[in-house]
């Protein structure tokens, strides 16, 4: 019974606050009427090589160039994370353990 | 167009270059340091150099996650990740960061996209820094009766919790945490949905939900919150480039500096802890919160406008530099003394 009691006092307070943050969002409802979706072309003048690659496949297809954001940045962040530990590594700290 | 300005095709704006590659290693020092991805930062902070609101929450989630791998590789080898918890919130992130995600939109479609998000930003600024104060306060008060920064119990809403017992219940090792799976996956759904509204990898509201609801040790909180953060970036950042708002360019010059800060900051762990850290946390929120503050309100004062926009734009990236000099200062006098007391012992061994 108690934790019946306590579950119903921590979903009252949980739902306070998610109705305090959405209040924000719906009171805001009020000031306008739906418009249409905003869509942006990729303006291709002056580029080349890679840049207008991507330039093009945002213009043209989104879910590629979606999949295509999505492989580059982790593939990037990978490579300049192994090159930044390697040289860290170098310096002779003991990166292995938080104990001083 | 000068040689520090470059044109961003999609957004279709002229942003200076080299205040990308510093929001990056700003971003990567602090990001490292308190396990977040740092969009707090960076979503206001692209925004002040020119991005479009939802723009600079698609880039920002698409560096966000590079630097979350990068932070997340060396946590992993301090032994910071819980990857069972990790992997639980991850499912929850997900689909809340999806609704954010088109909540965003559709706040884009009745054109009150930039004053809403800041709104909300604030609320949630001002939610944070007071708990973190509230628990340092509530530390202190022990010191009092005797007890130590080690000893002394903050904020302990995760007890309570902890005491809701729904099946099925689950045991996460690395964080020494007993609760019921419906507890983390809760918070990650709510997590997410913030992180999307608002463009943060969700490292601003994990951290403290892990240490205080969830009720993991700091430094695992840290390591298994980048974790989360780097796959609800990467879903973010396929979310807003299906939606056309992510400018890959801005997100790779800033890997660039946030590859190298995310370093500093991570290995900085390992010499800076116990209240320092709430610390610096805290103030930094507030910092962020006096900002977007100044910037929401600055248009009600046409007079003074130009000036509150500029001291916005200055708290901002005086924050990240104040932060990033503190935190760099500590990680080399940290390295610098494991150094010696390594050579010393190696001397000692030789004699």
């Amino acid at each position: 019974m108690q934790t019946i009691k306590r579950l119903r006092l921590v979903m009252r307070k949980f739902i306070f606050f998610v109705c305090f943050y959405f209040f924000f969002i719906a009171s805001s409802f009020a000031s306008g009427g739906k418009a249409e979706p905003l869509n942006f072309v990729a303006n291709t003048e002056g580029l080349s090589g890679i840049e207008l690659w991507y330039a093009n496949l945002y213009n043209s297809n989104k879910f590629y160039c979606a999949i295509v954001t999505v492989i580059i940045i982790p593939v990037v962040g990978f490579i300049l994370g192994t090159i930044a530990d390697f040289i860290i590594s170098k310096i002779g700290l003991d990166l292995k353990s938080r104990a001083k | 167009m000068e040689w520090y300005y470059m044109h961003m095709p999609i957004s279709g704006v002229s942003i200076f270059w080299p205040g990308l590659v510093l929001l990056g290693f700003g971003v990567g020092v602090i990001g490292g340091f308190f396990g977040m991805g740092g969009g707090w930062l960076v979503t206001p902070g692209l925004n002040i150099l020119g991005f479009p609101i939802s723009f600079a929450i698609g880039t920002d989630l698409a560096q966000m996650s590079a630097n979350s791998i990068v932070s997340t590789m060396r946590h992993a080898k301090f032994g910071n990740v819980d990857y069972k918890l990790g992997t639980i919130m991850i499912v929850g992130t997900l689909v809340g960061v999806e609704m954010g995600a088109r909540l965003v939109m559709y706040l884009e479609q009745l054109g009150v996209v930039g004053s809403v998000i800041r709104y909300c930003y604030m609320i949630l600024l001002v939610l944070i820094s007071w708990t973190v104060f509230a628990d340092i306060a509530k530390q202190k008060k022990q010191f009092v009766v005797g007890a130590t920064e080690e000893t002394a119990v903050g904020i302990d809403w995760y007890k309570r919790l902890h005491r809701i017992k729904i099946p099925p219940m689950i045991h996460f090792k690395t964080a020494g945490v007993y609760c019921s799976l419906w507890l983390p996956v809760t918070i990650s759904f709510f997590i997410g949905l913030i992180s999307g509204t608002l463009g943060i990898g969700g490292g601003l509201i994990v951290l403290p939900a892990f240490i205080y609801l969830i009720g993991c040790p700091t430094h695992v909180a840290v390591g298994t919150s980048l974790y989360g953060v780097m796959f609800s970036g990467l879903y973010g950042t396929f979310t807003y480039t299906m939606k056309g708002r992510t400018e890959l360019a801005a997100a790779l010059i800033m890997i660039l500096g946030a590859a190298v800060g995310a370093q500093i900051g991570t290995i900085a762990t390992k010499y800076i802890k116990g209240f320092a850290i709430k610390y610096a946390f805290g103030i930094s929120v507030i910092g962020v919160f006096v900002s977007i503050f100044l910037k929401q309100f600055a248009n009600k004062f046409p007079k003074y406008e130009h000036l509150l926009l500029n001291t916005s734009t200055v708290i901002i990236f005086g924050l990240v530099i104040l932060l990033c000099t503190y935190i760099t200062v500590k990680m080399v006098q940290g390295a610098r003394n494991e150094l010696r007391a390594k050579k010393a012992k190696a001397n000692l061994k030789r004699i």
